[in-house]
């Protein structure tokens, strides 16, 4: 077992990361917020960690917290000026917002490192601390995915003038869910620069949009689960589609494209909808009150 | 300086061209086409697959890259799209699913076209074609740049006229203001929006074509860059407003020639990005958009 | 004599051109119904919403407990305890019936009681675990209504909540709103059946084009000429 996770441990660490980065985008989708500033959170946590483990030699912890104190910051700036949007404008916005930090890294001399990037982040950083924090993250949310307020949330998302009229914070709801956006995607950009101690342009870019959204499109965007498997899926599956040889990054747009088609609730939704059906011919409709 | 604008003229013509057919999609049907970037870029390799073989004339090359990109955004659209908005009744949910499975099917013509091209740039050297360079006073202008010019000013000027005066432009009007009365005036949407598919899709083939000619050869990744501008260009101009895909991809031409002639080359990308996330936040709708920019 | 609960003076909405509300006076008090009646676009809903926060004023005051609430945010209206139903069906499709009350309780916090009466009370008990999709429209409306109850309200605006309901039940919902009534709640109910209407109000305010056109007791309004030719005219009986 543990010769498997040795010789598997950049996967397994991308997983996690990944599992992070994707819930710093369905975090705000379950509250109906189409925000994907996650991503370019994802950015300042990276080369926020990256700099003060460079410059200033600060333990991991302190440098992810940085990460994330600062991405959740901007996380409410980008609340308080984005509030007036919704739906795809929104979404828009905030991926501009992720691919303009890329273009000021590039551009950021010597505290960024140009085009090259950052090299020599290094940091006591162990897989052990990476699964530990995102076992916390999952467990807190989880548990706000559930009770009072888990319909709660589920109402913002559904119905927000219902919400209000009854007495939901919807408002306060949004913003806190751009906060914590900021948080998680800084979290995963921290904790991989310092795994890999380097962080470049090139990884923040566009092509993270496309992972992160893709994650949750296959995965599910209901529920930290399906953050999860979009994280699994799309971590291992490079590796499984190996054998298909040259062509993998086209097999690999077939299956996203299929499963935008196909699978609207993502594979979350179609293991939902198993259960439901399960339970309906399980139990009669009264049940228990 | 004037060589700039001119030079900044022809850029804008070719953001127009890419961006009209999918902001015409996007304000009308609904459709906001990710793999339009790619068609873009494929319907020019396409041409330069052809070219190979045999040595094509420039207007042939430019009909065989509006053909081709008509037919593969009328496949996307049959394919892809209409499944997803007949299993999302939700238009919200559709929008998504849409968005993303047109990044999805980007990645496709990405994909072979990288892998045939082994990710080095391509371009139609093999073409009759060859560069005339005129000078008029202080400018040079090249027969690629005047080709330009006049294709997008007939194109958008055909668009435009079309969707004010026929018939069925007006019915895609129609369907962009409100698509359920409009199918309960007896407008068939599903041909309507099969039609603005091709257009589009017609269009972006020609700016693919027309740009590789202009800059000698494109990449397999053109495709994804020319996107996120033409999003620029279609939120600063206004959504679904052919007057607004002008102004936009002219304003943003003009501006991203300014920051390159003035500052170094690495600024270019903010522009649009930048620009995107101002109009988002200052005013949503663009110059020429219509007022109701959804609201949560 | 007790307090009123609600008053609206001069409420009027503007949009644009159009006068969906136009100089509207109404006293809510508790332990009394009262009725809105007008046919469809006489701004009945309109009305509602701008008494709940959901659509700004464009001229008068809205008063809560002696305190002018005009200005303030549509969520808070809940805590001071009122409660609404809409005149669409507005349940959350991904929780159960249960789950979809449990929201009106949510308001007071995790461990609010009130759902089984709640429930109880509108008699959607053995549909507790069924899913919004899967009710008839008469029993989701009934959970709407089990959902505002839920909030523990001391108003309770109701917008067509009977739309859909048999006579059976209609006259069920009548009972329950007037043992509510008994128990002091306020309530302003807006229906288009004109015989619930006359045994369920206490006073009924007829409304068309966002004014009031006549106002009084039950019978009063059903007999006014103004109102007859305005609504009734097309209805046909009403009892005297």
């Amino acid at each position: 077992m543990t010769d498997w996770f040795d010789a598997n441990i950049v996967l397994i660490q991308s997983t996690f990361v990944s599992l992070l980065l994707a819930l710093s985008i369905q975090v705000p989708l379950r509250a109906g917020v189409f925000s994907f500033a996650g991503i370019g959170s994802y950015g300042v946590g990276a080369y926020t960690a990256a700099i003060v483990t460079i410059n200033y030699e600060w333990p991991a912890f302190a440098a992810i917290a940085a990460g994330v104190v600062i991405a959740a910051a901007i996380g409410y700036l980008l609340a308080l000026l984005l509030s007036r949007l919704g739906g795809l404008y929104l979404g828009m916005a905030t991926i501009a917002y992720s691919l303009i930090f890329s273009v000021f890294v590039i551009n950021g001399g010597e505290l960024t490192g140009g085009a090259q990037g950052l090299f020599g982040a290094i940091s006591d950083l162990t897989t052990g601390g990476v699964i530990g924090v995102t076992v916390v993250v999952v467990v807190l949310l989880a548990l706000s995915e559930r009770g009072r307020i888990g319909r709660r949330i589920a109402a913002v998302r559904e119905d927000p003038e219902l919400a209000m009229s009854t007495g939901v914070p919807v408002l306060a709801i949004r913003q806190l869910s751009f906060v914590v956006s900021g948080a998680l995607g800084a979290c995963a950009g921290a904790m991989n620069t310092l795994l890999r101690s380097t962080v470049s342009p090139d990884e923040i870019g566009f092509q993270l949009v496309v992972l992160a959204l893709t994650m949750i499109i296959v995965g599910g965007s209901r529920s930290w689960l399906g953050a999860f498997i979009g994280a699994v899926i799309f971590t291992w599956l490079p590796s499984v589609l190996e054998f298909v040889g040259d062509w993998q990054t086209v097999v690999y747009g077939v299956l996203v494209a299929l499963a935008a088609i196909f699978v609207p609730g993502g594979l979350l939704g179609v293991l939902q909808q198993g259960y439901r059906r399960w339970r309906r011919r399980a139990l009669p409709i009264g049940g228990t009150a | 300086m004037a060589q700039n604008l001119i030079n900044a003229v022809t850029l804008g013509s070719l953001y127009l061209l890419f961006a009209l057919g999918m902001s015409l999609a996007w304000g009308t049907i609904g459709i906001l086409n990710f793999a339009h970037g790619s068609i873009f870029m494929f319907s020019s390799f396409t041409c330069y697959l052809l070219v190979q073989h045999i040595a094509l004339p420039m207007p042939l090359m430019i009909l065989i890259g509006l053909v081709v990109g008509a037919v593969l955004s009328v496949l996307v659209q049959v394919l892809a799209f209409e499944p997803i908005k007949r299993r999302n009744p939700d238009p919200h949910r559709a929008e998504l699913q849409i968005l993303v499975g047109g990044i999805g099917i980007a990645g496709i013509p990405l994909a072979v076209a990288q892998h045939l091209t082994k990710s080095v740039p391509f371009g139609y050297s093999k073409s009759t074609f060859e560069v005339e360079v005129l000078h008029l006073g202080p400018v040079q202008l090249t027969n690629v740049q005047l080709v330009i010019l006049a294709a997008a000013l007939v194109l958008a000027g055909g668009v435009g006229w079309w969707l004010r005066s026929a018939r069925a432009g007006l019915a895609l009007r129609a369907i962009g203001v409100d698509a359920e009365v409009a199918g309960i005036l007896g407008v068939n949407r599903r041909r309507l929006a099969l039609g603005t598919m091709a257009v589009a899709g017609a269009l972006a083939g020609v700016a693919g074509v027309l740009l590789t000619y202009y800059l000698g050869s494109i990449a397999a990744e053109s495709g994804d860059a020319f996107l996120l501008k033409a999003f620029a260009a279609i939120v600063l101009g206004g959504i679904g407003s052919v007057g607004g895909a002008v102004a936009g991809a002219m304003i943003l031409a003009l501006a991203e020639t300014a920051v390159v002639t003035q500052t170094s080359g690495m600024w270019v990308d903010a522009v649009s990005f930048g620009l995107i996330f101002a109009v988002l936040l200052l005013r949503p709708r663009g110059l020429f958009g219509r007022r109701e920019v959804r609201r949560t | 004599m007790t307090e009123d609960v609600l008053v609206a003076e001069d409420v009027a909405v503007h949009y644009g051109g159009i006068k969906a509300v136009d100089g509207i006076d109404l006293t809510l008090t508790p332990g009394r119904i009262c009725g809105l009646l007008g046919p469809n676009g006489s701004g009945k809903s309109t009305l509602l919403a701008a008494i709940t926060r959901l659509v700004p004023l464009t001229r008068g005051r809205l008063v809560l407990d002696g305190k002018e609430y005009h200005r303030a945010a549509a969520r808070s209206l809940a805590k001071r305890g009122v409660a609404r139903t809409f005149q669409t069906v507005r349940l959350l499709p991904d929780l159960t019936v249960l789950e979809n009350v449990q929201i009106g309780a949510d308001l007071h916090g995790r461990k609010a009681s009130g759902v089984a009466e709640a429930i109880e009370r509108t008699g959607i008990g053995e549909f507790s675990s069924a899913w919004p999709g899967e009710l008839s429209y008469g029993m989701a409306r009934r959970v709407e209504i089990a959902r505002a109850l839920a909030m523990r309200p001391r108003l309770l605006l109701l917008d067509e909540p009977t739309a859909g309901m048999n006579q059976a039940e209609r006259k069920e919902i009548s009972q329950l709103l007037r043992d509510l009534r008994e128990e002091g709640l306020a309530q302003l109910l807006v229906e288009h059946d004109v015989q619930m209407m006359v045994d369920t109000c206490d006073d009924l305010v007829a409304m068309n084009f966002g004014a009031v056109v006549a106002r009084g007791t039950p019978h009063e309004v059903v007999q006014d000429a103004a109102v007859r030719e305005a609504y009734l005219g097309k209805r046909g009986r009403a009892h005297a």
